[in-house]
């Protein structure tokens, strides 16, 4: 773990400027295994001390790869120095920021590093299990990855902070051919928040969903291409999480409002239907952690949730502590740095479309002929609002009945338009942590929501 | 240099003292300052220090890699232990291999220091040339950066590599905005030895910054047809690499499911096109230089003419396949030979179709079967641009795209870190809403 010794050294803090320091250690493990070979076999450790100094308004940074007295008065030294550097050459015009509240959190619960030889065990052990229940695919790729972050945090204003978030996770890539001899794939993560060796005391659950994946692989290879234009969908509780980070998450992250995003005139605006709430949730969520949890950001602002939506009405932004100023917003806890040599940037947290009453049975028996898109490779949005996700599994739906299975397809459309035609949203929220959100730097994010009917461009070739 | 020798020499001892048979420890130390401008304005400005440890140790067969960045002689002894206890928990594979051993290597490149008054002096200036020819242009986030990356790699085999490389690099992320309307945002990169040159005159920013001026005000086309697409370098580069990945790469070479597993020597792209990965090539700033097994980086053909001459493989899957090995592992530094017409001319000879400068698209799947949003895009007809779309799509086979390539332009952008033409692709299903 991390010393504490941080807090003390707020000492160091220089009078007419704000000061943030940070230590951080990312630690990353990775096995990964290819046909029953070994093809990964990876551990990496990552850390050290930051320092954020802010004068009129300018910020100066700088880190080093070591957590010591010396370095931390050596990186708030030359932070300062970088600030002073752009006061002389650019003009300075910001004061203070408004204050936040102060305190210290710690949630530094001791985790375990489980040693390389239980990520293989590990991998050998579903590698197998896969070979026996999966016999006619061609190829099969298994990983296991977990990374770790603590942080010890302390600021000039806010609160002072010890946490440490695992997460960890097992990927399956399984390939088959179809009829056409085509090489088709499909791909399953099992996991979230918490070290691997507590994710995966047994194996029932990533089996279980290695038979489903293996059952929607072998329906995929039978696929049909989806057919190109507009279309009724529903969208799983994971795609419907993608939607919301993706296609509305980064357009109210309040520097892409600054740059002119979709939603810098849209506040107080019907932007959804009004069976459409969406929330970036800080640690909690219906009464359970959220997947990734955020107690206190890098600015040292205590986390809260954020209500980007409304009954479909766009209700605020995503802010850092300068962002909330020029907006007169709340912070909420919203700047967040992947490494320790890394600045805070505006980040989406645990990030969902709020649970209807709608049951998904009803949903699937209220389409003539459409689709239903179950899971996706990845997704991109800009600041229009319009996204693209990669589709990799589904089904046509016709007369209220899941039909053939699609191979890959892409689906599109503009956010704010297409949450519009949002007519039915499901009773339950599926969430989605495996991935990183990537904006200069990497960062985990979580994402969930419930299954949504809605309108959406396809990008089949039928 | 003489102290990362040092904890170099440290941790190849450690883990052959371990038991390991063959060994790898590297020691780096990077320095970078990098200033940012947010919405045309100063804000930030970085200096960060990092060093880093990577270790490789094969015991019997069995392979493990860690890298951290802490240094000092505990932390160096730590962690290869811990790298040889990762090694040991491995399955043996006796297709992890070092290079044979070299004559010690040094290479010094770039400027290896920053001058930090002169890279705010033209951070100023093109943001104020941003703002007086491009005043439509919003210039979300600029960063210039210097990076110098000083390092030490000793291999078991007696081979000893030592690197201190400078580079400058400047990235900028913008959109164009009027009243509420706004374009898609669009980036654009590169990588420079010298700050000899006004920024707005490297890589594609000129003609990005034009193009993205043009693209406030779009429409939605509700038409579907099959025409032709001229991408940008930086598009047609996207397009490359998603290619090498989906038929050319260690993994789909590994498991054979590359629609290209047969086709070493065959023909796979239009004859018109050649691709060279060469990170030795005069215009590339900051190339590999060697590979992580210890082989000098050699620049090759991954495809001449439309054939294709080798896949994009390490050492291990090389070994693996028996097939040949890449001369290097670096995943870019595309070389393509331009070809011989105008860029004006290739538009004038597209009668419906499409200029695409990015493509918002999901991973192709191992058929390379492709469909994405063609962003930052223009119509073309009768051999003329017309108007700014947006909500259209495009799609077909990535195979099929390289074997339709019906033209090259003469002219091409180097950005540092590659060297390409325009390309113009028939055949490419185009639908709107």
């Amino acid at each position: 773990m991390l010393s504490d010794t941080l807090f003390e050294y707020k000492r160091y803090f220089i009078d007419g400027a704000e000061s943030e320091l940070r230590a951080q250690h990312n630690a990353s493990r990775r096995v990964s295994f290819l046909d029953g070979q070994m093809i990964g076999n990876v551990r990496q450790d990552y850390k050290g001390v930051s320092a954020r100094v802010r004068r009129g308004g300018l910020y100066g940074f700088s880190s080093k790869g070591d957590y010591t007295q010396e370095s931390v008065e050596s990186v708030l030294k030359e932070a300062s120095n970088n600030a002073l550097f752009l006061e002389q050459h650019a003009k300075p015009t910001k004061s203070f920021l408004p204050p936040v509240p102060s305190g210290r959190m710690e949630l530094k619960d001791s985790v375990n590093d489980p040693e390389q030889s239980f990520y293989i065990e590990l991998c050998r052990a579903l590698d197998a299990y896969i070979v026996a229940r999966c016999p006619d695919i061609i190829s099969r790729r298994v990983a296991a990855y977990s990374d770790t972050v603590e942080k010890v945090i302390t600021v000039s204003n806010g609160y002072d902070a010890h946490v440490v978030t695992p997460r960890s996770y097992v990927y399956v890539f399984l390939t088959g051919k179809s009829a056409a001899g085509m090489p088709v794939d499909v791909m399953a993560v099992i996991g979230g928040f918490d070290t691997i060796d507590k994710n995966f005391i047994d194996l029932d659950e990533a089996k279980a969903k290695v038979d489903t994946l293996y059952e929607q692989l072998m329906q995929k290879c039978e696929g049909v291409y989806a057919k190109a234009g507009e279309a009724m969908c529903i969208l799983s509780g994971r795609m419907a999480g993608m939607l919301a980070h993706e296609a509305v998450g980064h357009t109210v992250e309040a520097d892409l409002v600054q740059s002119g995003s979709v939603s810098a005139h849209l506040l107080g605006k019907q932007v959804a239907s009004e069976k459409v709430s969406m929330v970036d949730f800080a640690h909690t969520a219906y009464g359970k952690p959220t997947p990734l949890p955020v107690y206190v950001d890098d600015e040292g602002v205590k986390a809260e949730d954020a209500v980007l939506i409304r009954d479909g009405i766009l209700t605020e932004y995503l802010n850092s502590r300068q962002s909330a100023e020029l907006f007169g917003m709340t912070p909420r806890g919203n700047a967040r740095a992947w490494l320790f040599s890394d600045e805070p940037l505006i980040r989406m947290r645990n990030t969902a479309i709020v649970p209807g009453d709608d049951k998904l049975e009803d949903m699937i028996a209220s389409v003539d002929d459409g689709y239903y898109l179950v899971a996706s490779g990845n997704g991109q949005a800009d600041m229009t609002g319009e996204f693209m996700f990669g589709v990799t599994i589904g089904y046509e739906i016709k007369n209220g009945k899941l039909g053939r299975a699609m191979l890959d397809t892409t689906i599109s459309g503009v956010a704010f338009e297409m949450l519009k035609t949002v007519d039915m949203v499901s009773d339950e929220v599926e969430w989605e942590s495996s991935g990183f959100c990537g904006k200069k730097q990497a960062m985990t994010v979580g994402m969930g929501g419930p299954h949504i009917r809605c309108r959406l461009t396809m990008g089949g070739k039928a | 240099m003489r102290s990362m020798e040092i904890m170099a020499k440290l941790g190849l001892s450690a883990l052959q003292e371990g038991g390991a048979d063959q060994t790898v420890c590297t020691v780096s130390r990077t320095v970078t300052r990098e200033l940012t401008a947010e919405w045309g304005e100063f804000s930030l400005y970085r200096t960060i220090f990092d060093d880093s440890v990577g270790y490789m140790a094969i015991v019997g067969g069995r392979r493990g890699v860690l890298s951290q960045n802490t240094v000092n002689e505990e932390a160096i002894r730590e962690g290869a232990a811990n790298c040889l206890k990762s090694a040991q928990a491995a399955d043996p594979d006796e297709a992890w291999q070092l290079a044979p051993p070299l004559p010690e290597q040094l290479f010094e490149t770039g400027p290896l220091t920053c001058d930090e008054e002169k890279l705010f002096e033209r951070c100023e200036e093109f943001l104020d040339d941003i703002r007086t020819r491009f005043p439509l242009i919003s210039a979300s986030m600029l960063t210039a950066t210097h990076v110098l990356k000083e390092g030490v790699g000793l291999y078991s085999t007696g081979s000893r590599f030592f690197s201190r490389r400078g580079v400058y690099s400047v990235d900028l992320m913008f959109n164009a905005t009027e009243g509420e309307a706004t374009s898609s945002f669009f980036a654009t990169s590169v990588e420079t030895l010298d700050l000899d040159t006004p920024f707005i005159k490297l890589g594609s920013f000129e003609s990005d910054l034009a193009a993205i001026s043009r693209q406030v005000f779009t429409k939605a086309m509700d038409d579907k047809f099959t025409g032709t697409v001229l991408l940008t370098p930086d598009c047609f580069g996207y397009l490359l690499a998603t290619c090498i990945g989906t038929y050319a790469s260690d993994g789909v070479i590994l498991d054979g499911t590359s629609l290209w597993l047969d086709k070493v020597g065959q023909q796979v792209a239009n004859e018109k096109f050649s691709l060279q990965l060469a990170p030795l090539h005069p215009d590339i700033v900051a190339g590999q230089r060697y590979t992580s097994e210890g082989y000098l980086a050699e620049d090759f053909h991954l495809i001449e003419r439309g054939v294709l001459k080798q896949f994009h493989l390490s050492d291990y899957a090389a070994r693996k396949t028996g097939r040949e090995r890449s001369p290097n592992s670096s995943f870019g530094c595309f070389i393509v030979e331009p070809g011989d017409e105008p860029l004006e001319t290739m538009i004038r000879d597209i009668e419906r179709g499409l200029v695409i400068a990015r493509v918002s698209a999901g991973s192709p799947s191992a058929s390379g079967d492709f469909s994405g949003v063609a962003k930052n895009c223009f119509l073309i007809e009768n051999g003329e641009i017309k108007e700014a779309l947006s909500e259209t799509m495009i799609n077909g086979n990535l195979a099929e795209f390289l074997m339709n390539i019906k033209a090259l332009s003469r002219e091409v952008v180097k950005d540092g870190s590659s060297v390409l033409p325009w390309v113009a692709i028939e055949g490419v299903g185009i639908a709107g809403k």
